[in-house]
């Protein structure tokens, strides 16, 4: 008795995952049914040309709220065609962009739509951790330099008196970034990490509403100036770790958002180092880093 | 009709049910397609439009009777003595009622725009089309579409997290 029962329940057991596994498997066949079938359009009644003539005219602010429609949707939305679209149409959007830190290591951007008067804020920046990581090893030194540095460099020492104050040597906040706009996504270029001005950057598509890193800068440098220039971002200037602390840098490169490849710039016959410790300062204290 | 101008030359509009509207040629002009017929000498005295049923084809040429510029074959402004932000307002009542049709006949219209090439109707017809998706709650415009949520509930969460970014 004891044992037929028992196989009872683990027929019954057995039965059960069985059926919960069939009606996986008809879910997954239904969605595949979906995408491949008479679904797969944005809206079943129209062709798809004329839905993305709909779908182009739909203001950016609804685009968050739109992708919950369908997978059909979501892909439409988050998709090149559409922005193409809106770029023929000149139904494309300027909004504005306000990267601030939140804590010492975190970076938030928030996003005005200027027409509908709302803030949307931005997905987190990617993590700082592994960069963390890797400067690690170098940290020691740079301030070891710093220290040997003269009386002559204020800056230096401004900023080992100041970080030592507020953040002690593992927790020196990240600074300096520069911003630019190309072929409508937003460029990050990095700054200051843990005292090591680094060349990495990260690209904001508001199509897809994503951060992604693309091909690093050729130098490190922070606090430098980017500007778009015939579809081509220009970042010039800035300051580097250099032996006698920090470095100005006459450089400057230029990316191309096509190719997505950095190339040096002649250097600039002159250099901004007179100048640097008060603007220095001011952009180190600005609560709103840019 | 029957005061027919000399200046104004008249086409012959056909629609696959049989209908047929006789319009002034710049009313047909309106139509990107039928001016390239028509400069393209490829238009006789009648042209057939495929896939526009007369119902449909009616109100096109409704809309297109409105939005033909005034100043037409005859070369005087005959807008002039109305201010032109005013027959602009003027031009956005009627449309607005215009617009007032079914969900069917709105895509009927905006598949003729399309094909017709009339850049306004096309504009009208999508525009109104979107403001009223983007107004509801996403229930109802999937129902309006007659399209299915096809998100895993997993999925459809990740995606209300990043919702929830949007300030209110």
């Amino acid at each position: 008795m004891g044992s037929y029962l028992s196989t009872a329940i683990s027929k019954a057991q057995s039965m059960d995952s069985d059926e919960v596994h069939g009606s996986v498997s008809n879910k997954r066949a239904k969605i595949t049914a979906y995408v491949c079938g008479s679904y797969s359009r944005i809206i079943p009644t129209l062709p798809d040309e004329l839905s993305f003539q709909i779908l182009a005219r739909l203001p950016r602010i609804h685009y968050l709220k739109m992708k919950l429609v369908s997978r059909t949707w979501k892909a439409a939305i988050t998709g090149t065609e559409l922005a193409q679209l809106r770029k023929e149409l000149g139904l494309t959007e300027e909004w504005l962009y306000i990267l601030t830190r939140v804590e010492a290591n975190k970076l938030e951007c928030y996003a005005l739509d200027p027409l509908f008067q709302k803030w949307q804020r931005l997905p987190s920046m990617p993590s700082f951790a592994n960069e963390a990581d890797s400067t690690g090893r170098t940290q020691y030194s740079v301030f070891r330099m710093w220290n040997a540095v003269g009386s002559s460099i204020r800056i230096a020492d401004f900023f080992r008196g100041w970080f030592w104050r507020r953040y002690g040597l593992d927790q020196m906040p990240f600074c300096g970034c520069s911003v630019g706009v190309a072929d409508g996504c937003l460029y990050v270029l990095r700054g200051f990490s843990k005292a090591v001005a680094l060349n990495c950057v990260w690209r904001y598509d508001p199509c897809v509403n994503l951060w992604q890193e693309v091909n690093p800068m050729i130098s490190g440098r922070a606090f430098s100036k980017a500007s778009l220039l015939e579809s081509k971002l220009y970042v010039v200037g800035g300051v580097s770790r250099g032996r006698n602390g920090l470095l100005p840098l006459r450089s400057g490169e230029v990316f191309d958002p096509k190719t997505g490849l950095w190339s040096e710039l002649p250097e600039m016959p002159f250099v901004k180092a007179q100048v640097l410790p008060t603007a220095f300062l001011a952009d180190v204290l600005k609560p709103i880093i840019l | 009709m029957a005061t027919r101008e000399a200046g104004k030359k008249m086409i012959m509009l056909k629609s696959p049910d049989g209908m047929e509207f006789e319009v002034e040629e710049a009313v047909a002009m309106e139509s990107q397609t039928i001016r390239k017929m028509i400069e393209d000498d490829c238009a006789d005295t009648a042209i057939l439009i495929p896939n526009i049923n007369s119902k449909i084809l009616s109100r096109v040429i409704e809309y297109c009777n409105k939005h033909v510029p005034t100043t037409g074959a005859t070369g005087a402004a005959a807008s002039d003595t109305v201010a032109p932000a005013a027959l602009a307002e003027d031009l956005k009542i009627w449309d607005a009622e215009f617009i007032k049709v079914n969900r069917a006949t709105r895509f009927n219209l905006i598949q003729a725009a399309s094909y017709l090439n009339i850049k306004g109707l096309l504009d009208l017809t999508s525009q109104t089309t979107i403001d009223t998706i983007s107004d509801n709650s996403l229930e109802e415009i999937r129902s309006f579409l007659s399209t299915k949520n096809d998100y895993l509930p997993e999925e459809e969460q990740t995606i209300r997290r990043e919702n929830q970014w949007a300030f209110q």
